[in-house]
């Protein structure tokens, strides 16, 4: 054989490899992605297309008469089937399937069974509750061969392999977080204090008392005024695919006003008229299983596979599924009577919003109004008449005649099927995805329809429950909660009088793209969860000036370290092209307003983008470089540095006289200040922040009912200790953005 | 380079400048041939042989089990192109092993003999990884193959505190040597098989030269 010959076959093998190799670049290879459709962890699923699921052919599961409402319960977190889809399609298939919807979901009390939702658990203003959380997932459950766990977003990380390329393999982290509750920290359910079935802890980890490795004990005082809570799963990079597998349910709290018996003081209707709706849009295979998008195989149905796979191979930047699921049942409906009901509603989707109306379900004419009369955290004073008025699209705030949740906004209403006896009437949704930059929803869209009212029972008593069109106040009366204390003014989109806000905060939220213009991440004040500039470990990297590290261990640096007793204004600057839902533990707070920037006619972003970025010094931090892998970056001056933190200094007051280390908003705003939407005036943990807008709320660390000047900076009245713990947290409650990066730790302080 | 195109009286150039100080050629007679098996076809299927398992072993070591069982065809093509890739490496380790043993006189068809030779080869392979190491990692940085492991610092990374350079190409060359070893404890074997196999066969100077006892 000559070495001319033996040249040419290695030439020709190297020249094989390299062509292979080059193929293996997860940053667009061929075989990198045909290699994907392979995983051995992930099973190969069909996708079912939504619109091919029959609708309003099972009735909606309810709680009515099951809720659980001792003072200490024992919660697990298990494995189980669950018929999601309609009946008919799990029995056309083979076993497993034929059983069900694998899901994870809360087994409350000793007398449940486990089911998605978890059942609604009630209690009473005043007395303490005490929840046992037990992680009893499987090992290695059944639902974790569909989900692919991206392990290179920052997260929980019980086998200490965050950064690998693999799909999470190991044990399930959990904890839960009560929305909205006034708790102390210890028990809010610290992403960092997740816990798994095999015993591992966060460094956030606390329990009331010494329980089982695989669980964790919290106290909720249940001091604050009867409303709408939920738990729900709030593990750190995780949140998304706990939530989506069902871990999360209801929570009331009751006082001695809104008791839930027929016979409570504000008259509301109660018994079978009191439903709670858990709304949530999913995604299946053909085996009527989750669907999780996580790759080209499974692209994610409106933003298609990951965007940017040589960073986060797996995560996608916001879920949307073509199946609305309500209690955990596909497309529900629910028999009623002609008379009023009251619905507990909250959007538990991952990132859909719902703008949602009554419609006539032949005729597809306008329904009655939905009458809202409370919000996250308690009763409005007085009912607001939402007219269900078809709308075009919204791209900003406007005023809106419908129903408009964002993920983990809650919504207290009343229906009044009085006099419609015979009639079927669609709950219908209009919202586009993403919101608001996506397109409106086609005509055909399923998601077009959350659920269905049936009037055909008969009318078991007469109807004596309260009337909201009426108009009588649902506060401030004998026998009624006192109104609301008055942060804000919502008449005039001010903050109230007497309210001497010590502190105005401007913070940005920004989203890091990679270079085809892909979400990466989205970031409160361009800031990490961790709190530090990412300089790829070399050299070290180096924390936000400005903050101080907590003081729990959990290695966090925060930024927020607000007064307990004081009260502040908090000013969101969305930079980016979609709304995000700001969710912030611990308080109740209020909106005071919303008030547009200037945006640049030729780029179509705010003009405040370019001055913002123009702060920046440069230098090599880490980021997505131009052929889309991550490593150290040298940013010229004038150019954002994603996960920086602000440009200055965040505790040196800007030019508006605010923290947060951002030029000042206030030459970049136009036109006039916009109240909030008559059926935000009330008590909010979450709310919509919109893009191009300055978006501003009013936030006292002291319980609701304190009235104004009744407490001072320092003084601490809550019925605990929130100085303490592993802290609280403001995130997006887009549980995509939440898992990667959008959430930042806080501390109210002394 | 070598040519055998007259099997029974290979000449041999060589470019040893260090002896020689210039191109000079030997001509070796058959039995001197015989023992010096340069065939290029056969230094490749050596080669290959020897490739595969090493670069095999070496991607096992360095890769976490659940890596492997999460995304088995693309470890496996992974696994594929590393072995092309160093198939030149594989290459002149065979030839140069072989050569070396023919100098050093060692037979190919006794066990000491197999042996020695298997040795020579391992060792050359171990070594001529370890610039190789270095042509891998030129490889993955281009092809992003691991970008996500170690430079994707949303992972809080140890800081790297910067040693000198002397002492990061120590480590560099101790930790490329070493695995270089580790994985011949596979290839080793197998060469070893490989050439008592190869001795096996018969070759064309048999004919002429049969039974001939090795010195």
């Amino acid at each position: 054989m000559s070495t001319r010959r033996t040249f040419l076959q290695l030439g020709a093998a190297v020249g094989a490899g390299a062509l292979v190799r080059w193929q293996l670049d997860p940053t667009g290879g061929l075989l990198f992605n045909a290699s994907r459709v392979f995983a051995s962890v992930q099973t190969p699923q069909t996708p079912l297309p939504g619109g091919g699921v029959r609708q309003f052919v099972e009735a909606l599961p309810t709680f009515v008469g099951r809720r659980v409402d001792d003072s200490f319960i024992e919660v697990g977190m298990v494995a189980f089937q669950q018929a999601t889809l309609p009946d008919r399609l799990y029995a056309g298939l083979p076993a497993p399937f034929n059983a069900g919807t694998y899901v994870w979901g809360y087994q409350v009390g000793d007398d449940t069974r486990p089911s998605w939702p978890g059942t609604t658990i009630e209690a009473q203003r005043g007395r303490a509750t005490t929840i046992k959380y037990v992680n009893s997932l499987p090992l290695n459950p059944v639902l974790r061969t569909y989900l692919t766990i991206d392990q290179t977003i920052h997260w929980a990380d019980p086998l200490r392999q965050m950064g690998s390329v693999s799909p999470y393999t190991g044990p399930i982290p959990t904890v839960v977080h009560l929305h909205g509750a006034e708790d102390p920290s210890a028990f809010d359910g610290a992403p960092e204090a997740w816990f798994t079935p095999d015993g591992r802890h966060g460094k956030g980890y606390s329990t009331l008392f010494a329980t089982d490795r695989n669980a964790a004990v919290y106290h909720y005082h249940n001091d604050q005024q009867a409303t709408t809570l939920w738990f729900h799963d709030h593990s750190l990079g995780m949140t998304r695919i706990n939530v989506f597998s069902g871990l999360a349910a209801f929570y009331f709290i009751r006082d001695q006003f809104d008791t839930g018996e027929h016979d409570n003081s504000l008259r509301l209707p109660a018994g079978n008229q009191e439903v709670e709706l858990l709304i949530q849009d999913r995604q299946f295979d053909t085996n009527g299983q989750l669907l999780f998008p996580d790759s080209a195989a499974n692209p994610s149905l409106v933003d298609g596979p990951p965007g940017n796979p040589g960073v986060h191979p797996f995560w996608i930047p916001e879920f949307f599924g073509d199946v609305v699921v309500v209690n955990g049942r596909s497309w529900p409906y629910l028999d009623v009577e002609p008379r009023r009901y009251r619905f507990r509603i909250v959007n538990a989707s991952n990132a859909r919003f719902l703008r949602m109306g009554l419609a006539d379900s032949t005729s597809g004419a306008v329904g009655p109004p939905i009458w809202q009369i409370g919000t996250d955290g308690g009763l409005l004073d007085r009912p607001v008449k939402l007219l269900g008025l078809p709308e075009q699209p919204a791209t900003d705030p406007s005023p809106t005649t419908r129903l408009f949740l964002a993920p983990a906004e809650r919504a207290d209403v009343i229906l009044d099927f009085r006099g419609l006896f015979g009639a079927s009437l669609t709950l219908t949704n209009d919202a586009q995805v993403p919101f608001p930059s996506g397109s409106p929803l086609a005509a055909s869209d399923p998601t077009r329809s959350v659920m269905q009212f049936r009037v055909n029972l008969p009318l078991s008593s007469q109807d004596t429950t309260y009337h909201p069109a009426g108009g009588a106040p649902l506060r401030g009366g004998p026998n009624q909660e006192p109104i609301i204390v008055r942060l804000a003014d919502p008449a005039s989109g001010q903050p109230a009088p007497g309210v001497e806000p010590s502190v105005t905060r401007q913070l940005v939220l920004f989203e890091a793209e990679g270079p085809t213009g892909q979400p990466l991440e989205d970031l409160i004040n361009n800031t990490k969860w961790r709190g530090t500039r990412d300089r790829a470990g070399n050299p070290p990297d180096v924390p936000v000036p400005g903050s101080k590290p907590d003081q729990f261990g959990q290695g966090l640096w925060m930024t927020e370290l607000p007064r307990v007793g004081s009260t502040e204004v908090w000013e969101f600057l969305n930079l980016t092209v979609d709304a995000h839902p700001i969710h912030i533990h611990l308080i109740q707070f209020q909106l005071i307003n919303r008030q547009a920037v200037a945006i640049d006619p030729n780029t179509g972003a705010p003009t405040y983008t370019a001055a913002y970025a123009s702060r920046f010094p440069g230098g090599a931090y880490a980021g997505v470089r131009p052929d889309g892998s991550w490593g150290l970056v040298n940013y010229p001056p004038g150019m954002i540095i994603p996960g920086y933190g602000p440009p200055t200094d965040y505790s040196k007051p800007n030019a508006d006289g605010a923290l947060g280390g951002n030029p000042a908003f206030s030459p970049f705003l136009l036109g006039p200040i916009i109240p909030p939407n008559p059926n935000e005036g009330g008590w909010k943990d979450t709310v919509k922040v919109f893009p191009g807008f300055v978006n501003r709320f009013v936030i006292r660390w002291a319980p609701q009912a304190t009235p104004v000047g009744g407490v001072q900076p320092g003084q601490n009245l809550f019925s605990f200790d929130p100085t303490t713990g592993p802290g609280y947290v403001v995130h997006c409650h887009i549980l995509d953005h939440e898992d990667n990066e959008m959430m930042r730790p806080y501390l109210p302080t002394l | 380079m070598t040519h055998t195109a007259n099997p029974g009286a290979a000449r041999i150039e060589s470019n040893d400048r260090v002896r020689g100080g210039t191109l000079r050629s030997v001509e070796v007679g058959p039995a001197r041939a015989r023992v010096s098996p340069l065939d290029g076809g056969q230094t490749l299927r050596l080669a290959l042989l020897l490739a595969l398992p090493v670069i095999g072993v070496e991607q096992l070591v360095h890769t976490d089990r659940p890596t492997l069982a999460a995304l088995p065809l693309y470890q496996a093509l992974h696994w594929l192109s590393d072995t092309l890739l160093a198939l030149p490496l594989a290459a002149v380790a065979v030839w140069g092993g072989q050569r070396l043993a023919t100098r050093l006189r060692l037979g190919e068809r006794t066990p000491p003999a197999i042996v020695g030779r298997a040795c020579l080869i391992a060792l050359l392979f171990a070594l001529v990884l370890v610039p190789g190491t270095a042509l891998h990692d030129a490889a993955d940085r281009l092809t992003h193959v691991h970008v996500l492991f170690p430079t994707h610092s949303h992972v809080p990374l140890p800081s790297r505190a910067a040693p000198d350079g002397v002492t990061t190409l120590a480590r560099f060359v101790t930790h490329a040597l070493s695995d270089g070893f580790v994985g011949q404890v596979v290839g080793l074997p197998l060469m070893i098989l490989m050439l008592a196999w190869e001795g096996r066969k018969p070759r064309p100077e048999d004919g002429a030269a049969p039974a001939k006892k090795e010195a």
